[in-house]
């Protein structure tokens, strides 16, 4: 049985379940507290200080739902740090940042030396449940935000009234950033990453930014915004899929 | 209306693309003039390739593929017409103003509203002739891919080129890709591009790199496996990307 190794962190993981299928699906192996390894194996540093210490045992409990979920995936478990994979996932970071600047899931396709289709950019890799909370669901993180961010929100914040029909997915401390600069919301507290794609999947439209939460938008093929970063062209950024339900502000 | 292209050959078929959108019209083609729209558009320096291109031998070959569209009225050498259309004009918007698709270039180039449908239909007609073979491959010196000869090496076992394929293009390039991949494949030469255009669409799919043919191909619409230019793996970038199901990309 083929078996694939992840050590994240969370967004990196879910664009990486778009090839597991192709490559024959199998076991998933979640490496934990690995990030720094392989960024210093990649990139010659530990890597920005949030990330050290992941992925969790914590990350582990709350992923292990949605990835049981998936049928390309038979098991999943967490790595014993001495099975060789048949398929380090992680390798995507050979390429990605370095000799190719784009798309996530195009990443891993070359990493991984995948035939790519036409509508690659549209290809959909997860399943979940629907469950409807609010019709617009709101994410935002703290990182990744572009300089006129903020009021791109508020604009989106009145145009969907998602005082009344947004729900916001996140943190305690995404949320009170939230409220505090944009406005009033919900909020749901997902019990888990399947609850948090179940909510996703029950919404009309998603908004967030550069975040784990629109992994799995994409993921879905949800009609979602997304606040881009602003250092790199669109073309080139990483989480960019031209797809006609994708808005980019 | 009266068009006007200076080549090279793939960058003439992809502005055929517009010719149709904008309508019909009369269609010229400036022989010898790539280096003096090169020097126009890109500083100045002509690679050696496009010295004397298109040449007249050049048109000859291409004349009766470009007299199959139904929406050209006539084709010609050009000399010293009115051009309502100057389709070299791309050159000046592709690499600079925009990365992406040749079609996608053109109409930005000439102000046509497209949407991302416009940029996948096919724009080339050509008439049936029985298949010669399952499969047709090009591989042209530039253009060529990082990581390119495993890919390659799969597809002629998977796809079976010894038996299935016929390889179009220079011989120069057929003896080059049985040497690289130590592969027999038979080589199918043409009188012209039509004749070109009609074995492909004949085909059930093409294999190439970013050569004139694989313009063909694309322009009748037809399922391609591409090998992408290694200066341009992002997709997004690539002239040559077309976001059609039919078609692959390494």
């Amino acid at each position: 049985m083929n078996t694939f190794l992840h050590s994240g962190t969370l967004g990196d993981l879910i664009y990486s379940l778009s090839i597991v299928e192709k490559l024959g699906s199998g076991k998933f192996l979640i490496a934990l507290e690995n990030v720094a390894n392989v960024t210093r194996q990649y990139f010659g540093h530990d890597g920005i200080e949030d990330h050290r210490n992941r992925l969790t045992t914590q990350d582990y409990i709350s992923l292990y739902p949605l990835l049981k979920h998936q049928s390309y995936l038979t098991e999943v478990e967490a790595w014993d740090k001495t099975t060789q994979p048949t398929y380090n996932l992680d390798d995507f970071r050979k390429i990605q940042f370095k000799s190719f600047m784009g798309n996530y899931v195009e990443g891993y396709h070359r990493a991984f030396n995948i035939l790519m289709s036409g509508n690659i950019y549209n290809d959909t890799w997860l399943d979940a449940d629907v469950k409807t909370i609010k019709p617009v669901v709101v994410c935002r993180s703290t990182r990744y935000r572009c300089p006129n961010g903020d009021e791109n929100h508020k604009q989106l914040y009145n145009t969907y009234d998602i005082k009344n029909h947004g729900v916001f997915i996140g943190s305690d401390a995404e949320y009170n950033d939230y409220c505090n600069i944009v406005g009033d919301i919900d909020r749901y507290n997902v019990s888990d990453f399947l609850d948090m794609a179940n909510v996703i999947n029950g919404s009309e439209l998603f908004i967030s930014n550069q975040t784990f939460a629109f992994s799995l938008a994409m993921g879905l093929g949800k009609q979602s915004i997304l606040e881009t970063r602003k250092d790199l062209h669109l073309l080139t950024n990483e989480c960019y899929f031209p797809r006609k339900n994708v808005r980019y502000i | 209306m009266n068009f006007s292209q200076s080549g090279n050959l793939g960058d003439l078929l992809y502005s055929l693309s517009v010719v149709k959108k904008m309508g019909s019209g009369d269609f010229y083609v400036k022989l010898r003039n790539i280096p003096n729209v090169i020097q126009k558009y890109n500083n100045g320096h002509v690679p050696p390739e496009y010295v004397d291109k298109l040449s007249q031998k050049d048109f000859d070959l291409l004349k009766p593929l470009l007299e199959a569209q139904d929406y050209i009225d006539s084709v010609s050498v050009y000399t010293n017409e009115k051009i309502d259309v100057d389709l070299d004009d791309f050159r000046g918007v592709i690499h600079s103003k925009m990365n992406g698709n040749f079609l996608q270039a053109f109409y930005m180039t000439h102000n046509i509203q497209y949407t991302s449908d416009d940029l996948i239909q096919p724009w080339l007609t050509v008439p049936k002739i029985a298949p010669i073979a399952k499969y047709v491959v090009a591989r042209s010196p530039r253009w060529r891919g990082n990581n390119s000869v495993q890919y390659w090496e799969q597809l002629i076992k998977d796809y079976d080129f010894e038996k299935n394929a016929v390889f179009v293009g220079l011989p120069e390039e057929h003896k080059d890709f049985e040497q690289t991949f130590n592969v027999k494949i038979q080589y199918h030469p043409v009188k012209d591009f039509l004749e070109l255009a009609q074995v492909i669409d004949a085909s059930e799919m093409f294999f190439g790199n970013q050569t004139f043919t694989y313009g063909i191909a694309q322009g009748l619409g037809k399922s391609t496996v591409l090998e992408t230019f290694s200066a341009r793996i992002n997709l997004l970038v690539n002239e040559c990307f077309f976001a059609r199901p039919n078609c692959y990309y390494f």
